[in-house]
C-alpha cells in the first residue's frame, strides 16, 4: 500500500475517533495534467492530503504529498507540511514549518507558494509573547535543508539549484499607549551553504582546475519598522542593513597563459558584502479620495552584469528570505500580468502612486503610476529611479473605472507599460498599450451569472544604441477573451481564447497564433469541487510577491479536484 | 523593565562572537610553469618579481639547485623524475599607489634522460639533429642506428631519418611515452655519446565552444568580436559553432532556417540569455575576452581520451554523407554522444544589433549515442545540405564527442568542405 493511502488512514481514523468535542478538518487536493509544452511531453499528477485538528488551545496541521511529478519541481512523496501550535492568552508557540514576516518582509519573509514551487519556510520553532502589557516579542529559529531556486527568467520545470540555510531571529513590537505609533526593531542571524564555482591551481596536475565547491556564508541583518497613524493618514517606514561574510571570496578569476604554464589571477577577492533596504508606504485618505504612495530602495546586493548572469552565485544576491513589498501592482488582467516586472530585491529603486476615488454609488476610479530602475553603478546609488536606458528601467501607468450595480459589474482599463532590457552598448525597449473595454458580469436572475472579458494589447519592440541611433524593431498585437457562464455557483463553463501575431511566439507558418481552451467546473456537493480544462493555453508570466516564473504554452488536459470534509 | 536586563549579557555575548566563517586564503596571482630538464644539463629559469621566499623546495635526489637568487635559478637534473619548487613573492602593481601583488610560482621540473619531444597522434614532428650533434659526429659519421628503448619497433611511434639533411621525422601512432636512441657510427665504431630523446605522444585536444546568439541581441556583437579574436589566436586548438536563438529578434533568418535543432540544443544547456557561451559543455557566465581566452587555453592543455579522424564526405543531391573514425586506443569510454554539424560562414544579413556578417552558423546537425567505445569505431552520419550549398559559403563540417553524464565535450574536429 502506498505511503499516500497509509497516511490517509492514519489521519482519518484518529480524527474520526476524537471528532467529538474538537474541531477538525480533512481534505484532498489533486491536480492532474496531460499535455505538452513546446513539443515536449508535460504531464503532472499532484496529490495533497491535509488534516487539521484543534483541541482547546492546541492546533495541529499535517499535510502529505505524493507528486509524480508535480507541475513544478521534483517528484516527491512524503510529508509536505507539519505544523503544531499552542495559542495562549499572551503567548504562543509554533513548531514545524514556520512562516513569518518581520516588519513588512524587507529582512525576513518566510512563505510557501506551491503554484510556482517557491518555499523558503524553515523547519523550526517560533515563540511569541506579550510583554509589559502593550508590547510583543517574537523569537524564531530553524533550518531549511533544500531551498530550491530558479533564475528570474527561468522557464524550466525544475530549479536551477538548491541551497541550505539555518536562521534565528528576534523581533520586538513596541506600541505607544496612545496608539499613535509603533516601533518594530529586529535582528536576524543566518548561515547559508550553496554551490560555488571556484578555480584554483592544482600544482600536482600542473593545471588550473574548475571545481564546484560549497560556499559558506554567514549573515547578520538588523533593522526597524516604524508606523505612525494620523487622523486621515498613516505612514510606515522600514530600513534594514545586511552584513554578509563568505569563506570562499567572490572574485573575478581569469587565466593567463605563460610560456609552458598558466597564471590564475583572482582580482579583488571579496570576503564580505553589505546591503541595505528601505521601504516607505504612505496612505492618505481625505474625504473625497484615497492615495497610496510607496517608495522602495532595495540595495541588498547590487551585482555586476557577469554576476547577474550567473544564477548559481547566491553570495552576491539577496538572501532567499529578503522579500519586501513589491511596489508594483499585481494584475489580474492577463495581458498586463504578462508584461509585469520581476522585482530585483538586490538592486532596485522605485515608486508607486495610486489614487482611488468613488465617483458615485456604483462607479469608482483608480489611477496608478509606477517606475523602477537599477541604482547607479558609480558608487552613489541615487534616490529615485531613472529612465536612463542603461539601468533596466520599467514604468507603468494605468487608469481603471469600475461599475458595481445590482445586476451588472464592469471594469474598464487603459494602461501603458514600458520595459527596457539594458545591454553593454544598446538597450532593447518594449512598449505595450493595453485596453480592457469589457470585464463584465451580468446577473439576469439569482441563479445565473454570465461574464465576458475582452483584453487588447498593441506592442512595439525596438533597439536603441546608447550612442543615440534607433534600430528598427517590430510591432505586434495580442488579444485575450473569455466567455463564461455560472449556474447556482455550482456549475460553470468558460471558453478562453488568446491570439497574437507576436513573431517570438510563432510555432508554425501561421502569421497569427491562436490558443483556445475550454473549462468546466462543477460543485456536486458541499466541500467537493472539480474543474477540468482542455485545449491550448498561451502561457506567460506568473508572479506572486515579487517571485516570477515564465510559463511556456501548454496544450492538453488539466483536471483539479478539491474535497474538504 | 529591570527583569529584561537579563537579555543584555546575552546580546553582549552574541556581538562579541566572531560571526564570520574561516576565510579560504587566495593568492591573487598564482602561476605554474612546466620545465623540461635533461639529466646532466644545466638550465636557467628567471621569474620577475621581488621578495622571493621558498614555499616548498625540490626533491634534491632528482634535481640540484646550483644557485637561487632573486628569481634567477640555476638547476641541473640528476635522475629522471618530477619535482616541484614553489615560491611566494610579490609583483609590482601596474597601478600607481596600489600595493604590490602577492604571488606564487610553482615550477614543475620534468627530468628526463633524453631531450623531450612532443608529438600528436596522427601527426609528425621534424627534428634536425644538427642542433644536437658535435662536429665530429656531424662530419665523420657514415651510418646511424635508430632504435626505441622498447626495441626496434614501437607501438607509439614510427621514425624516418634522412642522412643528408640530418632530419629525423617522428610520427605519433598511439598515446604514450617512448625513448628513442640515436647512435652515430663510422664503420663499426660509435662516434661520441648516443643521442637520447624522450617522446611523449598524446591526442591533440581541440576545444569546442558553442555560442548562442541572435541578430537582435544587443551584447552579441561584442561577444562575437571576442570569439573572432580567440579563433585567430587558437587556430589549431579551437572550434566554434554559433546557434541563432529566436530572441530577441524573432525574425533572425539563421534561427528560422532550423529552429528545431537550435531549440533542442538550447534546452539541453538551459540557455536563457543571449549571448550564451558554452565552453566544453559548461556555460560560462562572464563576458570578458581575457577570461574566455584563458579558459580556452586551459582547456586545450587538458588530455583527451579520444581521437577523431579525418572526415570522408560523399555528396548526394540534397545530403552530405559523412564517415569518420573514432579511436579511444586502449581506454574505454561509456555513454557518449557523437555529433556532426554542417556550418556556413560569411552569411550576409544586416541584424538589428548592427552585425552584418555571420560566421560558423549551424545549418544542420545530427547525432548518435554510443554506450561503450573501446578502440576504433567508424561513424556514419548524414546531414542535409544547406540550401545555398555550392553558391555561398565557405561551408565547414564539425564533429564532436560529448559525455552524457556531465555534458563535457571530450574532443572536436572541424573540416573545411569548400
Amino acid at each position: 500500500m502506498s505511503l499516500f493511502f497509509r497516511t490517509l488512514i492514519l489521519l482519518a481514523i484518529p480524527l474520526g475517533l476524537i471528532a467529538e468535542g474538537v474541531s477538525w478538518n480533512l481534505g484532498l487536493k489533486s491536480n492532474l495534467g496531460r499535455g505538452e509544452q513546446v513539443g515536449t511531453d508535460y504531464n503532472y499528477f499532484e496529490n495533497f492530503i491535509s488534516g487539521s485538528i484543534e483541541v482547546g488551545q492546541w492546533y495541529l496541521d499535517l499535510s502529505v504529498e505524493s507528486s509524480q511529478p508535480p507541475e513544478y519541481g521534483f517528484e516527491y512523496q512524503g510529508i509536505d507540511r507539519f505544523f503544531l501550535s499552542y495559542i495562549g492568552n499572551a503567548r504562543s508557540l509554533e513548531i514545524g514549518d514556520i512562516s513569518a514576516v518581520f516588519g513588512r518582509g524587507l529582512a525576513l519573509n518566510l512563505d510557501e507558494n506551491q503554484a510556482i514551487d517557491f518555499d523558503n519556510e524553515i523547519m523550526g520553532l517560533r515563540y511569541s509573547s506579550v510583554f509589559m502589557e502593550n508590547h510583543e516579542f517574537d523569537l524564531l529559529a530553524g533550518f531549511k535543508k533544500e531551498y530550491r531556486f530558479y533564475s528570474p527568467s527561468s522557464d524550466l520545470r525544475e530549479p536551477d539549484g538548491m541551497a541550505g540555510y539555518e536562521l534565528a531571529g528576534a523581533e520586538a513590537t513596541f506600541n505607544s499607549e496612545s496608539g499613535v505609533w509603533s516601533f518594530i526593531p529586529y535582528l536576524i542571524a543566518s548561515r547559508m551553504q550553496s554551490d560555488f564555482v571556484w578555480q584554483e591551481l592544482d600544482a600536482d596536475k600542473g593545471a588550473v582546475v574548475t571545481d564546484t565547491v560549497t560556499q559558506n556564508m554567514n549573515a547578520i541583518q538588523a533593522g526597524w519598522g516604524q508606523s505612525i497613524y494620523g487622523e486621515n493618514w498613516d505612514l510606515y517606514l522600514e530600513y534594514n542593513k545586511t552584513w554578509k561574510a563568505f569563506d570562499y571570496p567572490v572574485s573575478n578569476q581569469s587565466i593567463q597563459h605563460l610560456e609552458n604554464g598558466q597564471s590564475l589571477i583572482s582580482d579583488d577577492p571579496n570576503y564580505g558584502q553589505e546591503g541595505q533596504a528601505f521601504n516607505l508606504q504612505l496612505n492618505w485618505f481625505p474625504e473625497w479620495f484615497t492615495t497610496l504612495f510607496e517608495y522602495k530602495r532595495y540595495l541588498n546586493g547590487p551585482e555586476t552584469s557577469s554576476q547577474k548572469r550567473n544564477p548559481m552565485l547566491l553570495a552576491t544576491k539577496p538572501l532567499p528570505w529578503q522579500m519586501g513589498p513589491t511596489g508594483i501592482r499585481e494584475h489580474d488582467i492577463s495581458l498586463l500580468g504578462n508584461v509585469t516586472h520581476p522585482v530585483d530585491y538586490g538592486d532596485e529603486l522605485g515608486w508607486n502612486l495610486e489614487m482611488r476615488k468613488t465617483l458615485s454609488d456604483s462607479w469608482s476610479m483608480v489611477i496608478n503610476g509606477a517606475q523602477t530602475s537599477q541604482s547607479s553603478p558609480d558608487g552613489a546609488p541615487g534616490i529615485l529611479p531613472t529612465q536612463d536606458l542603461d539601468r533596466n528601467p520599467w514604468q507603468e501607468y494605468y487608469a481603471e473605472f469600475e461599475y458595481s450595480g445590482s445586476r451588472f459589474y464592469q471594469r474598464l482599463l487603459i494602461a501603458y507599460t514600458r520595459s527596457v532590457l539594458s545591454g553593454q552598448s544598446a538597450a532593447e525597449i518594449m512598449e505595450h498599450y493595453t485596453l480592457v473595454p469589457a470585464y463584465l458580469s451580468w446577473h439576469p436572475n439569482e441563479n445565473l451569472v454570465l461574464s465576458t472579458v475582452v483584453e487588447l494589447q498593441t506592442s512595439k519592440v525596438y533597439t536603441e544604441l546608447y550612442a543615440g541611433d534607433v534600430l528598427e524593431g517590430h510591432k505586434f498585437q495580442s488579444g485575450h477573451f473569455i466567455v463564461s457562464a455560472d449556474y447556482e455557483h455550482n456549475y460553470s463553463a468558460a471558453i478562453i481564447w488568446d491570439t497574437s501575431n507576436d513573431p517570438s511566439l510563432m510555432t508554425n507558418d501561421e502569421e497569427i497564433q491562436h490558443w483556445v481552451s475550454g473549462e468546466v467546473s462543477v460543485k456536486p456537493m458541499d466541500g467537493l469541487w472539480l474543474r477540468a480544462s482542455y485545449g491550448k493555453e498561451k502561457g506567460g508570466v506568473r508572479c506572486t510577491g515579487g517571485v516570477c516564473r515564465v510559463l511556456n504554452p501548454f496544450e492538453g488536459f488539466r483536471m483539479a479536484l478539491e474535497w474538504r470534509l | 523593565m529591570r527583569k529584561y536586563l537579563f537579555l543584555l549579557p546575552f546580546v553582549l555575548f552574541i556581538t562579541s562572537c566572531d560571526w564570520k566563517p574561516e576565510p579560504i586564503e587566495v593568492i591573487p596571482y598564482d602561476s605554474f610553469r612546466k620545465i623540461d630538464i635533461v639529466v646532466g644539463i644545466k638550465t636557467i629559469i628567471e621569474v620577475e618579481g621581488n621578495d622571493f621566499t621558498v614555499d616548498s623546495s625540490v626533491d634534491t635526489s632528482i634535481v640540484e639547485i646550483i644557485s637561487n637568487d632573486s628569481g634567477r635559478i640555476e638547476i641541473i637534473g640528476r635522475v629522471p623524475g618530477q619535482t616541484k619548487l614553489s615560491y611566494n613573492y610579490y609583483i609590482s602593481s601596474e597601478l600607481e599607489g596600489e600595493n604590490d601583488l602577492a604571488a606564487r610560482m610553482v615550477l614543475i621540473f620534468e627530468v628526463t634522460n633524453g631531450f623531450p619531444l612532443r608529438v600528436n597522434v596522427e601527426d609528425s614532428v621534424k627534428v634536425n639533429l644538427d642542433a644536437f650533434v658535435d662536429s665530429i659526429q656531424r662530419v665523420s659519421h657514415d651510418s646511424v642506428d635508430i632504435r626505441f628503448s622498447s626495441g626496434l619497433v614501437s607501438a607509439h611511434n614510427t621514425v624516418t631519418y634522412d642522412m643528408d639533411s640530418l632530419e629525423l621525422v617522428v610520427h605519433g601512432d598511439t598515446p604514450g611515452r617512448e625513448g628513442l636512441i640515436v647512435t652515430f657510427f663510422q664503420q663499426s665504431d660509435t662516434l661520441g655519446e648516443p643521442l637520447i630523446f624522450d617522446i611523449a605522444t598524446r591526442i591533440h585536444k581541440v576545444v569546442l565552444a558553442e555560442f548562442y546568439t541572435n541578430t537582435g541581441c544587443v551584447n552579441c556583437p561584442e561577444a562575437n568580436h571576442y570569439l573572432d579574436n580567440i579563433s585567430a589566436e587558437f587556430i589549431d586548438d579551437f572550434t566554434l559553432v554559433r546557434y541563432h536563438v529566436n530572441w530577441t529578434d524573432p525574425f533572425d533568418p539563421m534561427n528560422l532556417y532550423n529552429p528545431g535543432d537550435v531549440e533542442s540544443r538550447r534546452a539541453y544547456y538551459n540557455i536563457f540569455a543571449a549571448p550564451g557561451f558554452v565552453l566544453e559543455g559548461t556555460l560560462i557566465t562572464s563576458l570578458d575576452e581575457d577570461d574566455w581566452s584563458g579558459r580556452v587555453f586551459n582547456a586545450s592543455q587538458g588530455l583527451t581520451p579520444v581521437y577523431i579522424g579525418p572526415i570522408d564526405v560523399l555528396e548526394s543531391v540534397d545530403s552530405l554523407h559523412l564517415e569518420f573514425e573514432l579511436n579511444s586506443f586502449s581506454s574505454s569510454l561509456t555513454d557518449i554522444t557523437i555529433w556532426s554539424l554542417v556550418m556556413e560562414d560569411s552569411i550576409e544579413y544586416a541584424g538589428s544589433n548592427g552585425e552584418t556578417l555571420h560566421m560558423d552558423v549551424m545549418r544542420d546537425m545530427t547525432s548518435n549515442p554510443i554506450s561503450v567505445l573501446i578502440g576504433l569505431s567508424t561513424i556514419q552520419h548524414s546531414l542535409k545540405k544547406p540550401d545555398d550549398y555550392g553558391t555561398a559559403g565557405p561551408m565547414n563540417l564539425l564533429v564532436f564527442v560529448q559525455a552524457d553524464s556531465d555534458k563535457s565535450v571530450l574532443q572536436s574536429r572541424k573540416q573545411n568542405l569548400y
